[in-house]
């Protein structure tokens, strides 16, 4: 009987390390600051956000000299935001714009003759509320649409 | 050792392996369902270019993308491999390498360049599932068992910690992150307008409640109290039954509002699957009703 409580213990401590080793895996991303995946350190909208951002983009310039927005599609290859804003700003921050821009270019609709990649400082909330909200808007490329 | 006894006795508890089933079957077809749903991005990786490739995770390793033939086939099949999950066809086998190449395909999605927290907790139940008993009952050909053991009753234990730890760690991220500030409402106000205007300046179409919103700065602070409250006070549901059911609907109802507003979509948790480990999922089965007791 004793031996048969002895085991019975041991698959039991057995168990709880299991559980607690599982419990710091899952939090270990949090002890260790660091975000991946599927650990995470889940940080989607942790930060104190303050209302004037700074993004990277594209515009497509029609033969007129007229303006208009590109799709995700064209400027990054994906249909999520999050990822189109992360691999254009990469790309400017990595100073490679111009290989952003003709890549861009390259993906444009018919009726745009150049793209021009360009850094734009927004307030957020009057951009949210429909009201003109560019403050700076500096151009970090422009590239012909091959024809 | 009264605690590791009271935790073993917690995690042990034993479940009807017709509860670990239904879970199965509604990973398994929510997984093939988001892949399809999904299926023109992921069939779109593969080859990506040095600037849209950042490893992550399992893959950290790989330093070159994969060719675009080898990513679809790995869709494809994880597709075929959720089906066979859901059904538990040849489980022993089927369950680990369906959590694997949801893994892979996951992973290698979220390897764009920019992490994506949409697919986390999804994975991580069918990692759980896929070394668990999950396909001895309501499998195809064959009869309903009756036993109830702890082995059915730990996996869903463990898959409850996963979903509640992930709301933990993110309340943690956002004092860690934020601090009290975090707190005031106007950081959440802010981030409803940023995605907004990211939606806008990346060709999207922001939400159309996004602009009213900003004329209700009064209730982003009760907002941010409340996301933090359910946020750190998950863990108390594991023990606190009576708290489940308003603390699932106040969840989802937060995961709905960012739907809402922003446009940012968490499917898993909004379908509720992800909550789904805290009840008695077999009640669902007419044959069950009224039947289980823990």
């Amino acid at each position: 009987m004793a031996v048969g409580q002895s085991e019975v213990d041991r698959w039991r401590r057995l168990r709880v390390a299991a559980l607690v080793v599982g419990i710091v895996v899952l939090v270990s991303p949090v002890l260790r600051d660091r975000d991946s995946f599927p650990l995470s350190t889940y940080p989607v909208y942790s930060s104190v956000r303050p209302a004037v951002a700074t993004f990277a983009t594209a515009h497509g310039e029609r033969a007129d000299g007229s303006m208009r927005r590109l799709s995700m599609d064209v400027i990054a290859r994906t249909d999520d935001p999050l990822i189109a804003a992360s691999r254009l700003s990469d790309a400017v921050g990595a100073g490679r714009a111009d290989e952003a821009c003709a890549a861009i270019a390259a993906r444009a609709p018919d009726d745009v003759v150049a793209v021009v990649v360009v850094r734009e400082r927004h307030n957020v909330v009057a951009a949210a509320r429909g009201d003109d909200s560019v403050l700076e808007s500096e151009e970090l490329a422009r590239c012909a649409v091959p024809s | 050792m009264r605690g590791a006894v009271v935790i073993d006795r917690w995690l042990m508890t034993p479940a009807p392996a017709v509860r670990l089933a239904v879970f199965r079957i509604m990973v398994g077809l929510f997984a093939a369902g988001y892949l399809v749903a999904r299926l023109s991005v992921l069939l779109a990786m593969g080859d990506e270019s040095d600037g849209e490739w950042r490893p992550v995770g399992v893959l950290w390793w790989l330093h070159d993308p994969l060719p675009q033939w080898a990513i679809r086939c790995a869709v494809v099949a994880t597709i075929a491999l959720a089906l066979a999950f859901a059904a538990g066809v040849g489980f022993r086998v089927i369950g680990p390498t369906f959590a694997v190449a949801l893994l892979f395909v996951t992973t290698y999605r979220t390897s764009g360049g920019q992490l994506l927290w949409f697919d986390n907790l999804l994975v991580l139940h069918a990692l759980v599932l896929g070394c668990s008993r999950a396909g001895d009952a309501l499998r195809l050909g064959r009869p309903l068992p009756v036993a109830e053991s702890p082995r059915y009753g730990w996996p869903l234990r463990a898959a409850a910690i996963v979903t509640v730890t992930t709301y933990w760690i993110a309340g943690v991220a956002k004092l860690r992150n934020g601090g009290v500030a975090w707190l005031d409402g106007e950081s959440l106000r802010n981030h409803v307008a940023y995605s907004a205007t990211r939606l806008r300046v990346m060709g999207g179409t922001s939400s159309p409640l996004a602009e009213p919103m900003m004329s209700l700065d009064w209730i982003f602070t009760p907002l941010a109290v409340a996301t933090i409250t359910i946020e750190l006070g998950a863990p108390l549901v594991l023990v606190l039954s009576r708290l489940r059911v308003p603390w699932v609907a106040t969840v989802w109802c937060m995961h709905a509002a960012i739907a809402a507003t922003m446009f940012v979509v968490f499917p898993y948790p909004l379908t509720l699957i992800a909550f789904a480990p805290l009840f008695q999922l077999e009640r669902l089965l007419p044959a069950h009703r009224g039947a289980s007791r823990r």
